[in-house]
């Protein structure tokens, strides 16, 4: 895995699939890193190649990084429906015990509250960072710039802006923010086999 | 792990989760390096990376504070100017999902956007200015000028950023809203024009009569000669339909059904005997279809039954 040709020649176009086939080791060992199980990677990598297969995705200039990072959001994606998985099973469980449960409106009022806090405590987090830190960390995040180009425009190191970034992040690490309805715990990837219904 | 390790990890983590989203593939093969050292360090990335998932939902709805924008506006108001009450990614996704039609005026620079029933859409016009249309909404834009739209039929939110030099028109069945920086909601059905302020302030121009709305004012405009009427408004309610909650207190049913109706895609009638009743309470929508409405019934204390075009909503037990 040291060749950096391999991805040069796989830039005509159907090479991305190629490329998958002979990173697919290093993806997997990659996904256990992550907590995966082997046969969660499998059912993962199974997942990216098919899309691969069935989507003609146009020549990449970095073939290898553009898989990673494909399978990385598939393992987001399988986290998080496997932790909406179990909310959903508990949600029927609570709705099939004990007594009936009542129209009302309180969990909805409940997210919403909760989403208005989270809102405003994320409001809080950003007017609390430095004007240029928080406007790096909006061409990052929100535009998607690169840190090359945001660097370039504002005359400042690419390191100097990975700092600005990690100071952003830092604080919003420290708001510990809930994820959106998906809850759960992060770590949690236990998938029963036979039930892969993405 | 000594907690000063622990915490120079957890700096090492945010440093990979920036460098990785325009990573080459040497940065992810060295990440996976940096996983493997330690089994701590995949959990504080896990850490990082959800912590950042989870602004997803909430980055449409925060201002971002630049210098030198609007000071005036800043000074006299501590909070951000405008903001979206509430969550913005579900309707966000739900707009993304919703089908857009698009009709193509080639004579001029104006063109229409409409959603279906039940379907939402967000238009963003210039950088803070977006406009969120409900279910059967249609309204027309122009490419050459952002700060001008029509609603022709249905409800839409609109989030405006102030520009003193150039003010932002909505026209309305006749009538021309003129925002001034603001958060404001627009329905424009059969019976009326109802305006609700959110946040900052409207010049409201109907009837040869200019009326001026401050948050937390609504003004119902029926297409009688009578002249608009101002009321109080729950600004927390103002938009509030774009997480499906409809809030009401003391609007009468018939303007709930038109509310369900867009929002379920339903043709929903109110019978006269329910029709003025009034409601107050707050409508957490969750399915959609008869269902739904069968769902609603005791909190609205009606009936729905099945109509020609639609449903017939009647006091509840009136059909036995």
């Amino acid at each position: 895995m040291s060749d950096d040709e391999r991805d040069g020649q796989s830039l005509a176009g159907g090479g991305l699939v190629r490329t998958f086939t002979e990173t697919r080791s290093a993806l997997a060992r990659y996904l256990s890193l992550r907590g995966a199980t082997a046969d969660e990677a499998d059912d993962i990598l199974q997942e990216v190649h098919l899309k691969l297969l069935a989507e003609r995705i146009g020549p990449v200039a970095e073939p290898r990084a553009y898989l990673y990072r494909m399978t990385n959001n598939h393992f987001l994606g399988w986290r998080r429906s496997a932790g909406r998985r179990v909310r959903r099973e508990e949600d029927w469980v609570d709705a099939h015990s004990g007594e009936e449960r009542e129209i009302d409106e309180q969990p909805s009022v409940e997210a919403h509250l909760i989403a208005r806090e989270q809102l405003a405590l994320l409001q809080r987090v950003l007017d609390g960072l430095p004007d240029r830190t928080r406007t790096i960390f909006r061409r990052f995040r929100i535009d998607g710039e690169p840190q090359r180009r945001i660097a370039a425009d504002i005359g400042i190191s690419i390191s100097a802006v990975e700092k600005h970034l990690a100071r952003a992040y830092e604080a919003i690490a420290a708001a510990k923010f809930r994820l959106d309805g998906d809850g759960g715990d992060p770590r949690h990837l236990r998938i029963e086999r036979g039930r892969h219904d993405i | 792990m000594t907690s000063e390790a622990q915490g120079s990890a957890r700096a090492r983590a945010i440093e990979w989760h920036i460098r990785l989203r325009h990573g080459d593939h040497a940065a992810w093969e060295a990440f996976a390096e940096w996983l493997a050292e330690d089994p701590v360090h995949a959990a504080l990335y896990d850490e990082i990376e959800q912590a950042d998932l989870a602004l997803e939902p909430l980055l449409p709805a925060v201002t971002f504070r630049e210098a030198a924008n609007d000071t005036d506006i800043d000074d006299r108001r501590q909070s951000p100017r405008w903001r979206w009450w509430g969550l913005g990614g579900g309707a966000a996704a739900a707009a993304v999902a919703a089908m857009l039609v698009l009709v193509p005026q080639a004579t001029n620079s104006r063109y229409e956007v409409a959603t279906g029933p039940g379907q939402r859409r967000t238009i963003s016009l210039e950088a803070g200015t977006q406009v969120t249309l409900n279910g059967a909404t249609r309204m027309r834009f122009d490419r050459k000028d952002r700060r001008f739209a029509a609603l022709e039929a249905g409800e839409a939110l609109f989030q405006v950023q102030h520009d003193g030099a150039r003010p932002f028109t909505l026209e309305v069945a006749g009538r021309r809203v003129v925002d001034v920086g603001t958060v404001f909601n627009v329905v424009r059905d059969a019976r009326a024009v109802r305006v609700a302020v959110a946040e900052g302030k409207v010049l409201y121009e109907s009837k040869g009569r200019t009326i001026s709305l401050d948050a937390g004012q609504a003004v119902l405009d029926t297409s009688s000669a009578e002249a608009p009427r101002v009321s109080r408004t729950a600004i927390g309610s103002v938009g509030a339909w774009r997480k499906g909650r409809l809030v009401y207190s003391g609007e009468p049913l018939a303007q709930v059904a038109a509310d369900l109706g867009r929002a379920l895609g339903m043709r929903i009638t109110p019978a006269p005997d329910v029709a003025d009743r009034p409601f107050s309470g707050t409508i957490a929508l969750r399915g959609t279809g008869p269902a739904e409405l069968e769902r609603l019934t005791p909190a609205l204390n009606v009936t729905f039954r099945p109509d020609a075009g639609g449903w017939t909503m009647t006091a509840a037990g009136a059909e036995r």
